[in-house]
């Protein structure tokens, strides 16, 4: 399972075939592992990176809320971190250490309507103590990717 | 008018330059051509080894070091050659540190080589040999090694090599461009042709980290009897993907070592000093990129010898490097014509068979230093070309 994974991990998108076959193992067994590991939920799936700021109509707007929560006794942060859970313009939502609880990505057309949605709604939730909005402003790598490649092939010509 | 034919090394002069570049002259005249020719790893020297070397530099480390190396840079690679390979050397006596693995093999052969001295070298391998074996007035003798013993070194053939006059024998194992290795039985084989004798070996270890299917690399030199009479070239290009840095080093005996040294210092005085002080940080920290790097090259080595072998020819599975040798006998061309044809009509780079010795007729080095995408499209592209010539024929 941890050679499928780190695989997967490195090479999003192959197919059962291919996962096979660069693991050395069968197709039936590639399948197999899959299956446990979405019942498990340690495959979550696999998602596109696509970088928003080369489309033309772009009107994507990427923000990071840090909020400050009331924890509830017994359940801690868990319940108002689920409720933004919800959100579907909520991209990803952490419980986090140091000067605040939550960290929210959100996704929008506009900074106005991620605004407004902030001081609306997210801030209405119950236990919602205050919210800090950052604006993404440019983005040069996510999950791991660079949005411009800096690198290309410049091996040379060289007799080996 | 000066005859500098007349004035020039004849040793030198009559040496044939790399098959390998010649071939890469015309691929480069082209457009649009896929290579899967490059024997360099396509990864960047990790960060954290790049950023090394620019602290070094920012806070003024820019004077020669001692000849043999950074102390300290020998300290960690003998410290890494031990819990690696088992391999134990003295690190104030036993090691120099080399431009390249390639300086290590060109001192150790200029050391040990006098006039009319054989040099066994096995074929088909890296093109450095022989050249610098003819310079130095000796003769490289081929050790032709075949498919059917996958591509090892046999004590048979070994045996039938040697001569009264053999200085040396070269063991480029894990092998460029056939990507065989040498497990520790088979060498025990060749150890016990050479443990009584006085012929010295060259064990160019430079593919050491890079073997798949879980066998380890071993070392000649940790044998019974033969330490005393290898040399170990190692270096950091291929481990840590850190070619542009021109560092490896060499490992051997004392009286071995000691006149590389000095040939070193007069020839080099001491390899880059920034490029001693990144390598300290990846023999280090280097550890986990190494790891990553390797699973990356075995995922393309399955996909690529499966893919060979889908289309019909025949692939010897390659343990170690980062080349497979597919076989091209079945599509009755030479290996020039079909490379040449392949690059001409497919645009296609790969290298032929021959540019490594006569031996490697019939077959094709192909590189996977290249990301999966890229030889995705390299592969579809060699299966056309495969289907075309079957076509013409």
């Amino acid at each position: 399972m941890k050679e499928l994974i780190q695989l997967l991990d490195a090479h999003p998108g192959i197919s059962l075939e291919e996962a096979a076959t660069m693991l050395g193992i069968s197709k039936e067994e590639v399948a197999e592992t899959l299956d446990v590991m979405r019942k498990d939920k340690i495959y979550m799936g696999e998602k596109a990176i696509i970088n928003w700021d080369k489309l033309e109509e772009g009107n994507h707007v990427c923000a990071f809320i840090d909020v400050q929560v009331q924890p509830k006794l017994g359940k801690g942060f868990d319940e108002v971190a689920k409720k933004m859970s919800q959100i579907p313009a909520v991209e990803s939502c952490y419980l986090m250490s140091g000067g605040y609880d939550i960290s929210i990505k959100m996704k929008g057309k506009s900074f106005q309507e991620i605004a407004l949605f902030v001081a609306r709604k997210l801030s209405a939730i119950e236990g919602v103590l205050s919210t800090r909005t950052h604006f993404v402003l440019k983005r040069y790598k996510d999950e791991g990717i660079l949005m411009e490649s800096f690198e290309k092939d410049d091996r040379g010509n060289i007799s080996l | 008018m000066i005859q500098y034919d007349q004035l020039l090394n004849q040793n030198l002069l009559h040496i044939k330059p790399s098959g390998i570049r010649k071939f890469f002259d015309l691929a480069e005249q082209m457009h649009d051509v896929i290579s899967l020719g490059v024997g360099e790893p396509d990864f960047l020297t990790p960060w954290h080894i790049r950023r090394a070397a620019v602290e070094n530099l920012d806070s003024g480390k820019t004077r020669y070091t001692a000849n043999a190396g950074l102390l300290e840079l020998r300290k960690e690679i003998c410290k890494y050659a031990k819990s690696n390979y088992d391999l134990e050397y003295d690190y104030q006596k036993e090691v120099v540190v080399t431009v390249g693995g390639s300086e290590g093999i060109d001192l150790f052969l200029r050391a040990v080589i006098n006039p009319g001295d054989e040099v066994i070298v096995p074929e088909p391998s890296f093109v450095c040999y022989n050249p610098i074996v003819s310079v130095c007035g000796g003769v490289p003798v081929a050790l032709v090694t075949e498919q059917k013993d996958r591509f090892k070194v046999t004590a048979q053939a070994l045996k039938a090599a040697i001569t009264p006059k053999t200085k040396a024998v070269v063991l480029p194992f894990p092998n460029n461009p056939t990507g065989a290795i040498m497990e520790r039985t088979e060498l025990e084989e060749i150890a016990s042709v050479i443990r009584d004798t006085d012929i010295l070996v060259l064990s160019d270890e430079i593919y050491a980290n890079l073997t798949y299917g879980g066998k380890d690399h071993v070392s000649i030199a940790t044998l019974p009897g033969m330490k005393e009479r290898t040399v170990v070239v190692n270096g950091f290009s291929k481990t840590f993907s850190m070619t542009g840095w021109r560092l490896g080093y060499a490992m051997g005996p004392q009286p071995i070592i000691k006149q590389m040294t000095k040939l070193h210092q007069f020839a080099i005085m001491s390899a880059p000093t920034t490029s001693q002080y990144a390598a300290i940080e990846a023999l280090k920290n280097g550890q986990d990129d190494t790891e990553q790097m390797k699973a990356e090259y075995d995922y393309r080595r399955r996909y690529i010898v499966n893919a060979f072998r889908q289309m019909g020819l025949e692939c010897f599975e390659p343990e170690g490097a980062f080349y497979c040798f597919p076989s091209i006998q079945s599509t009755g061309l030479s290996s020039d014509v079909f490379c040449e044809k392949l690059l001409k009509q497919k645009r296609v780079a790969v290298v032929p068979g021959t540019a490594f010795g006569e031996s490697g007729e019939g077959f094709i080095r192909v590189s996977y230093c290249y990301s999966i995408e890229h030889i995705k499209i390299a592969l579809k592209r060699i299966k056309e070309f495969l289907g075309e010539i079957k076509n013409e024929s």
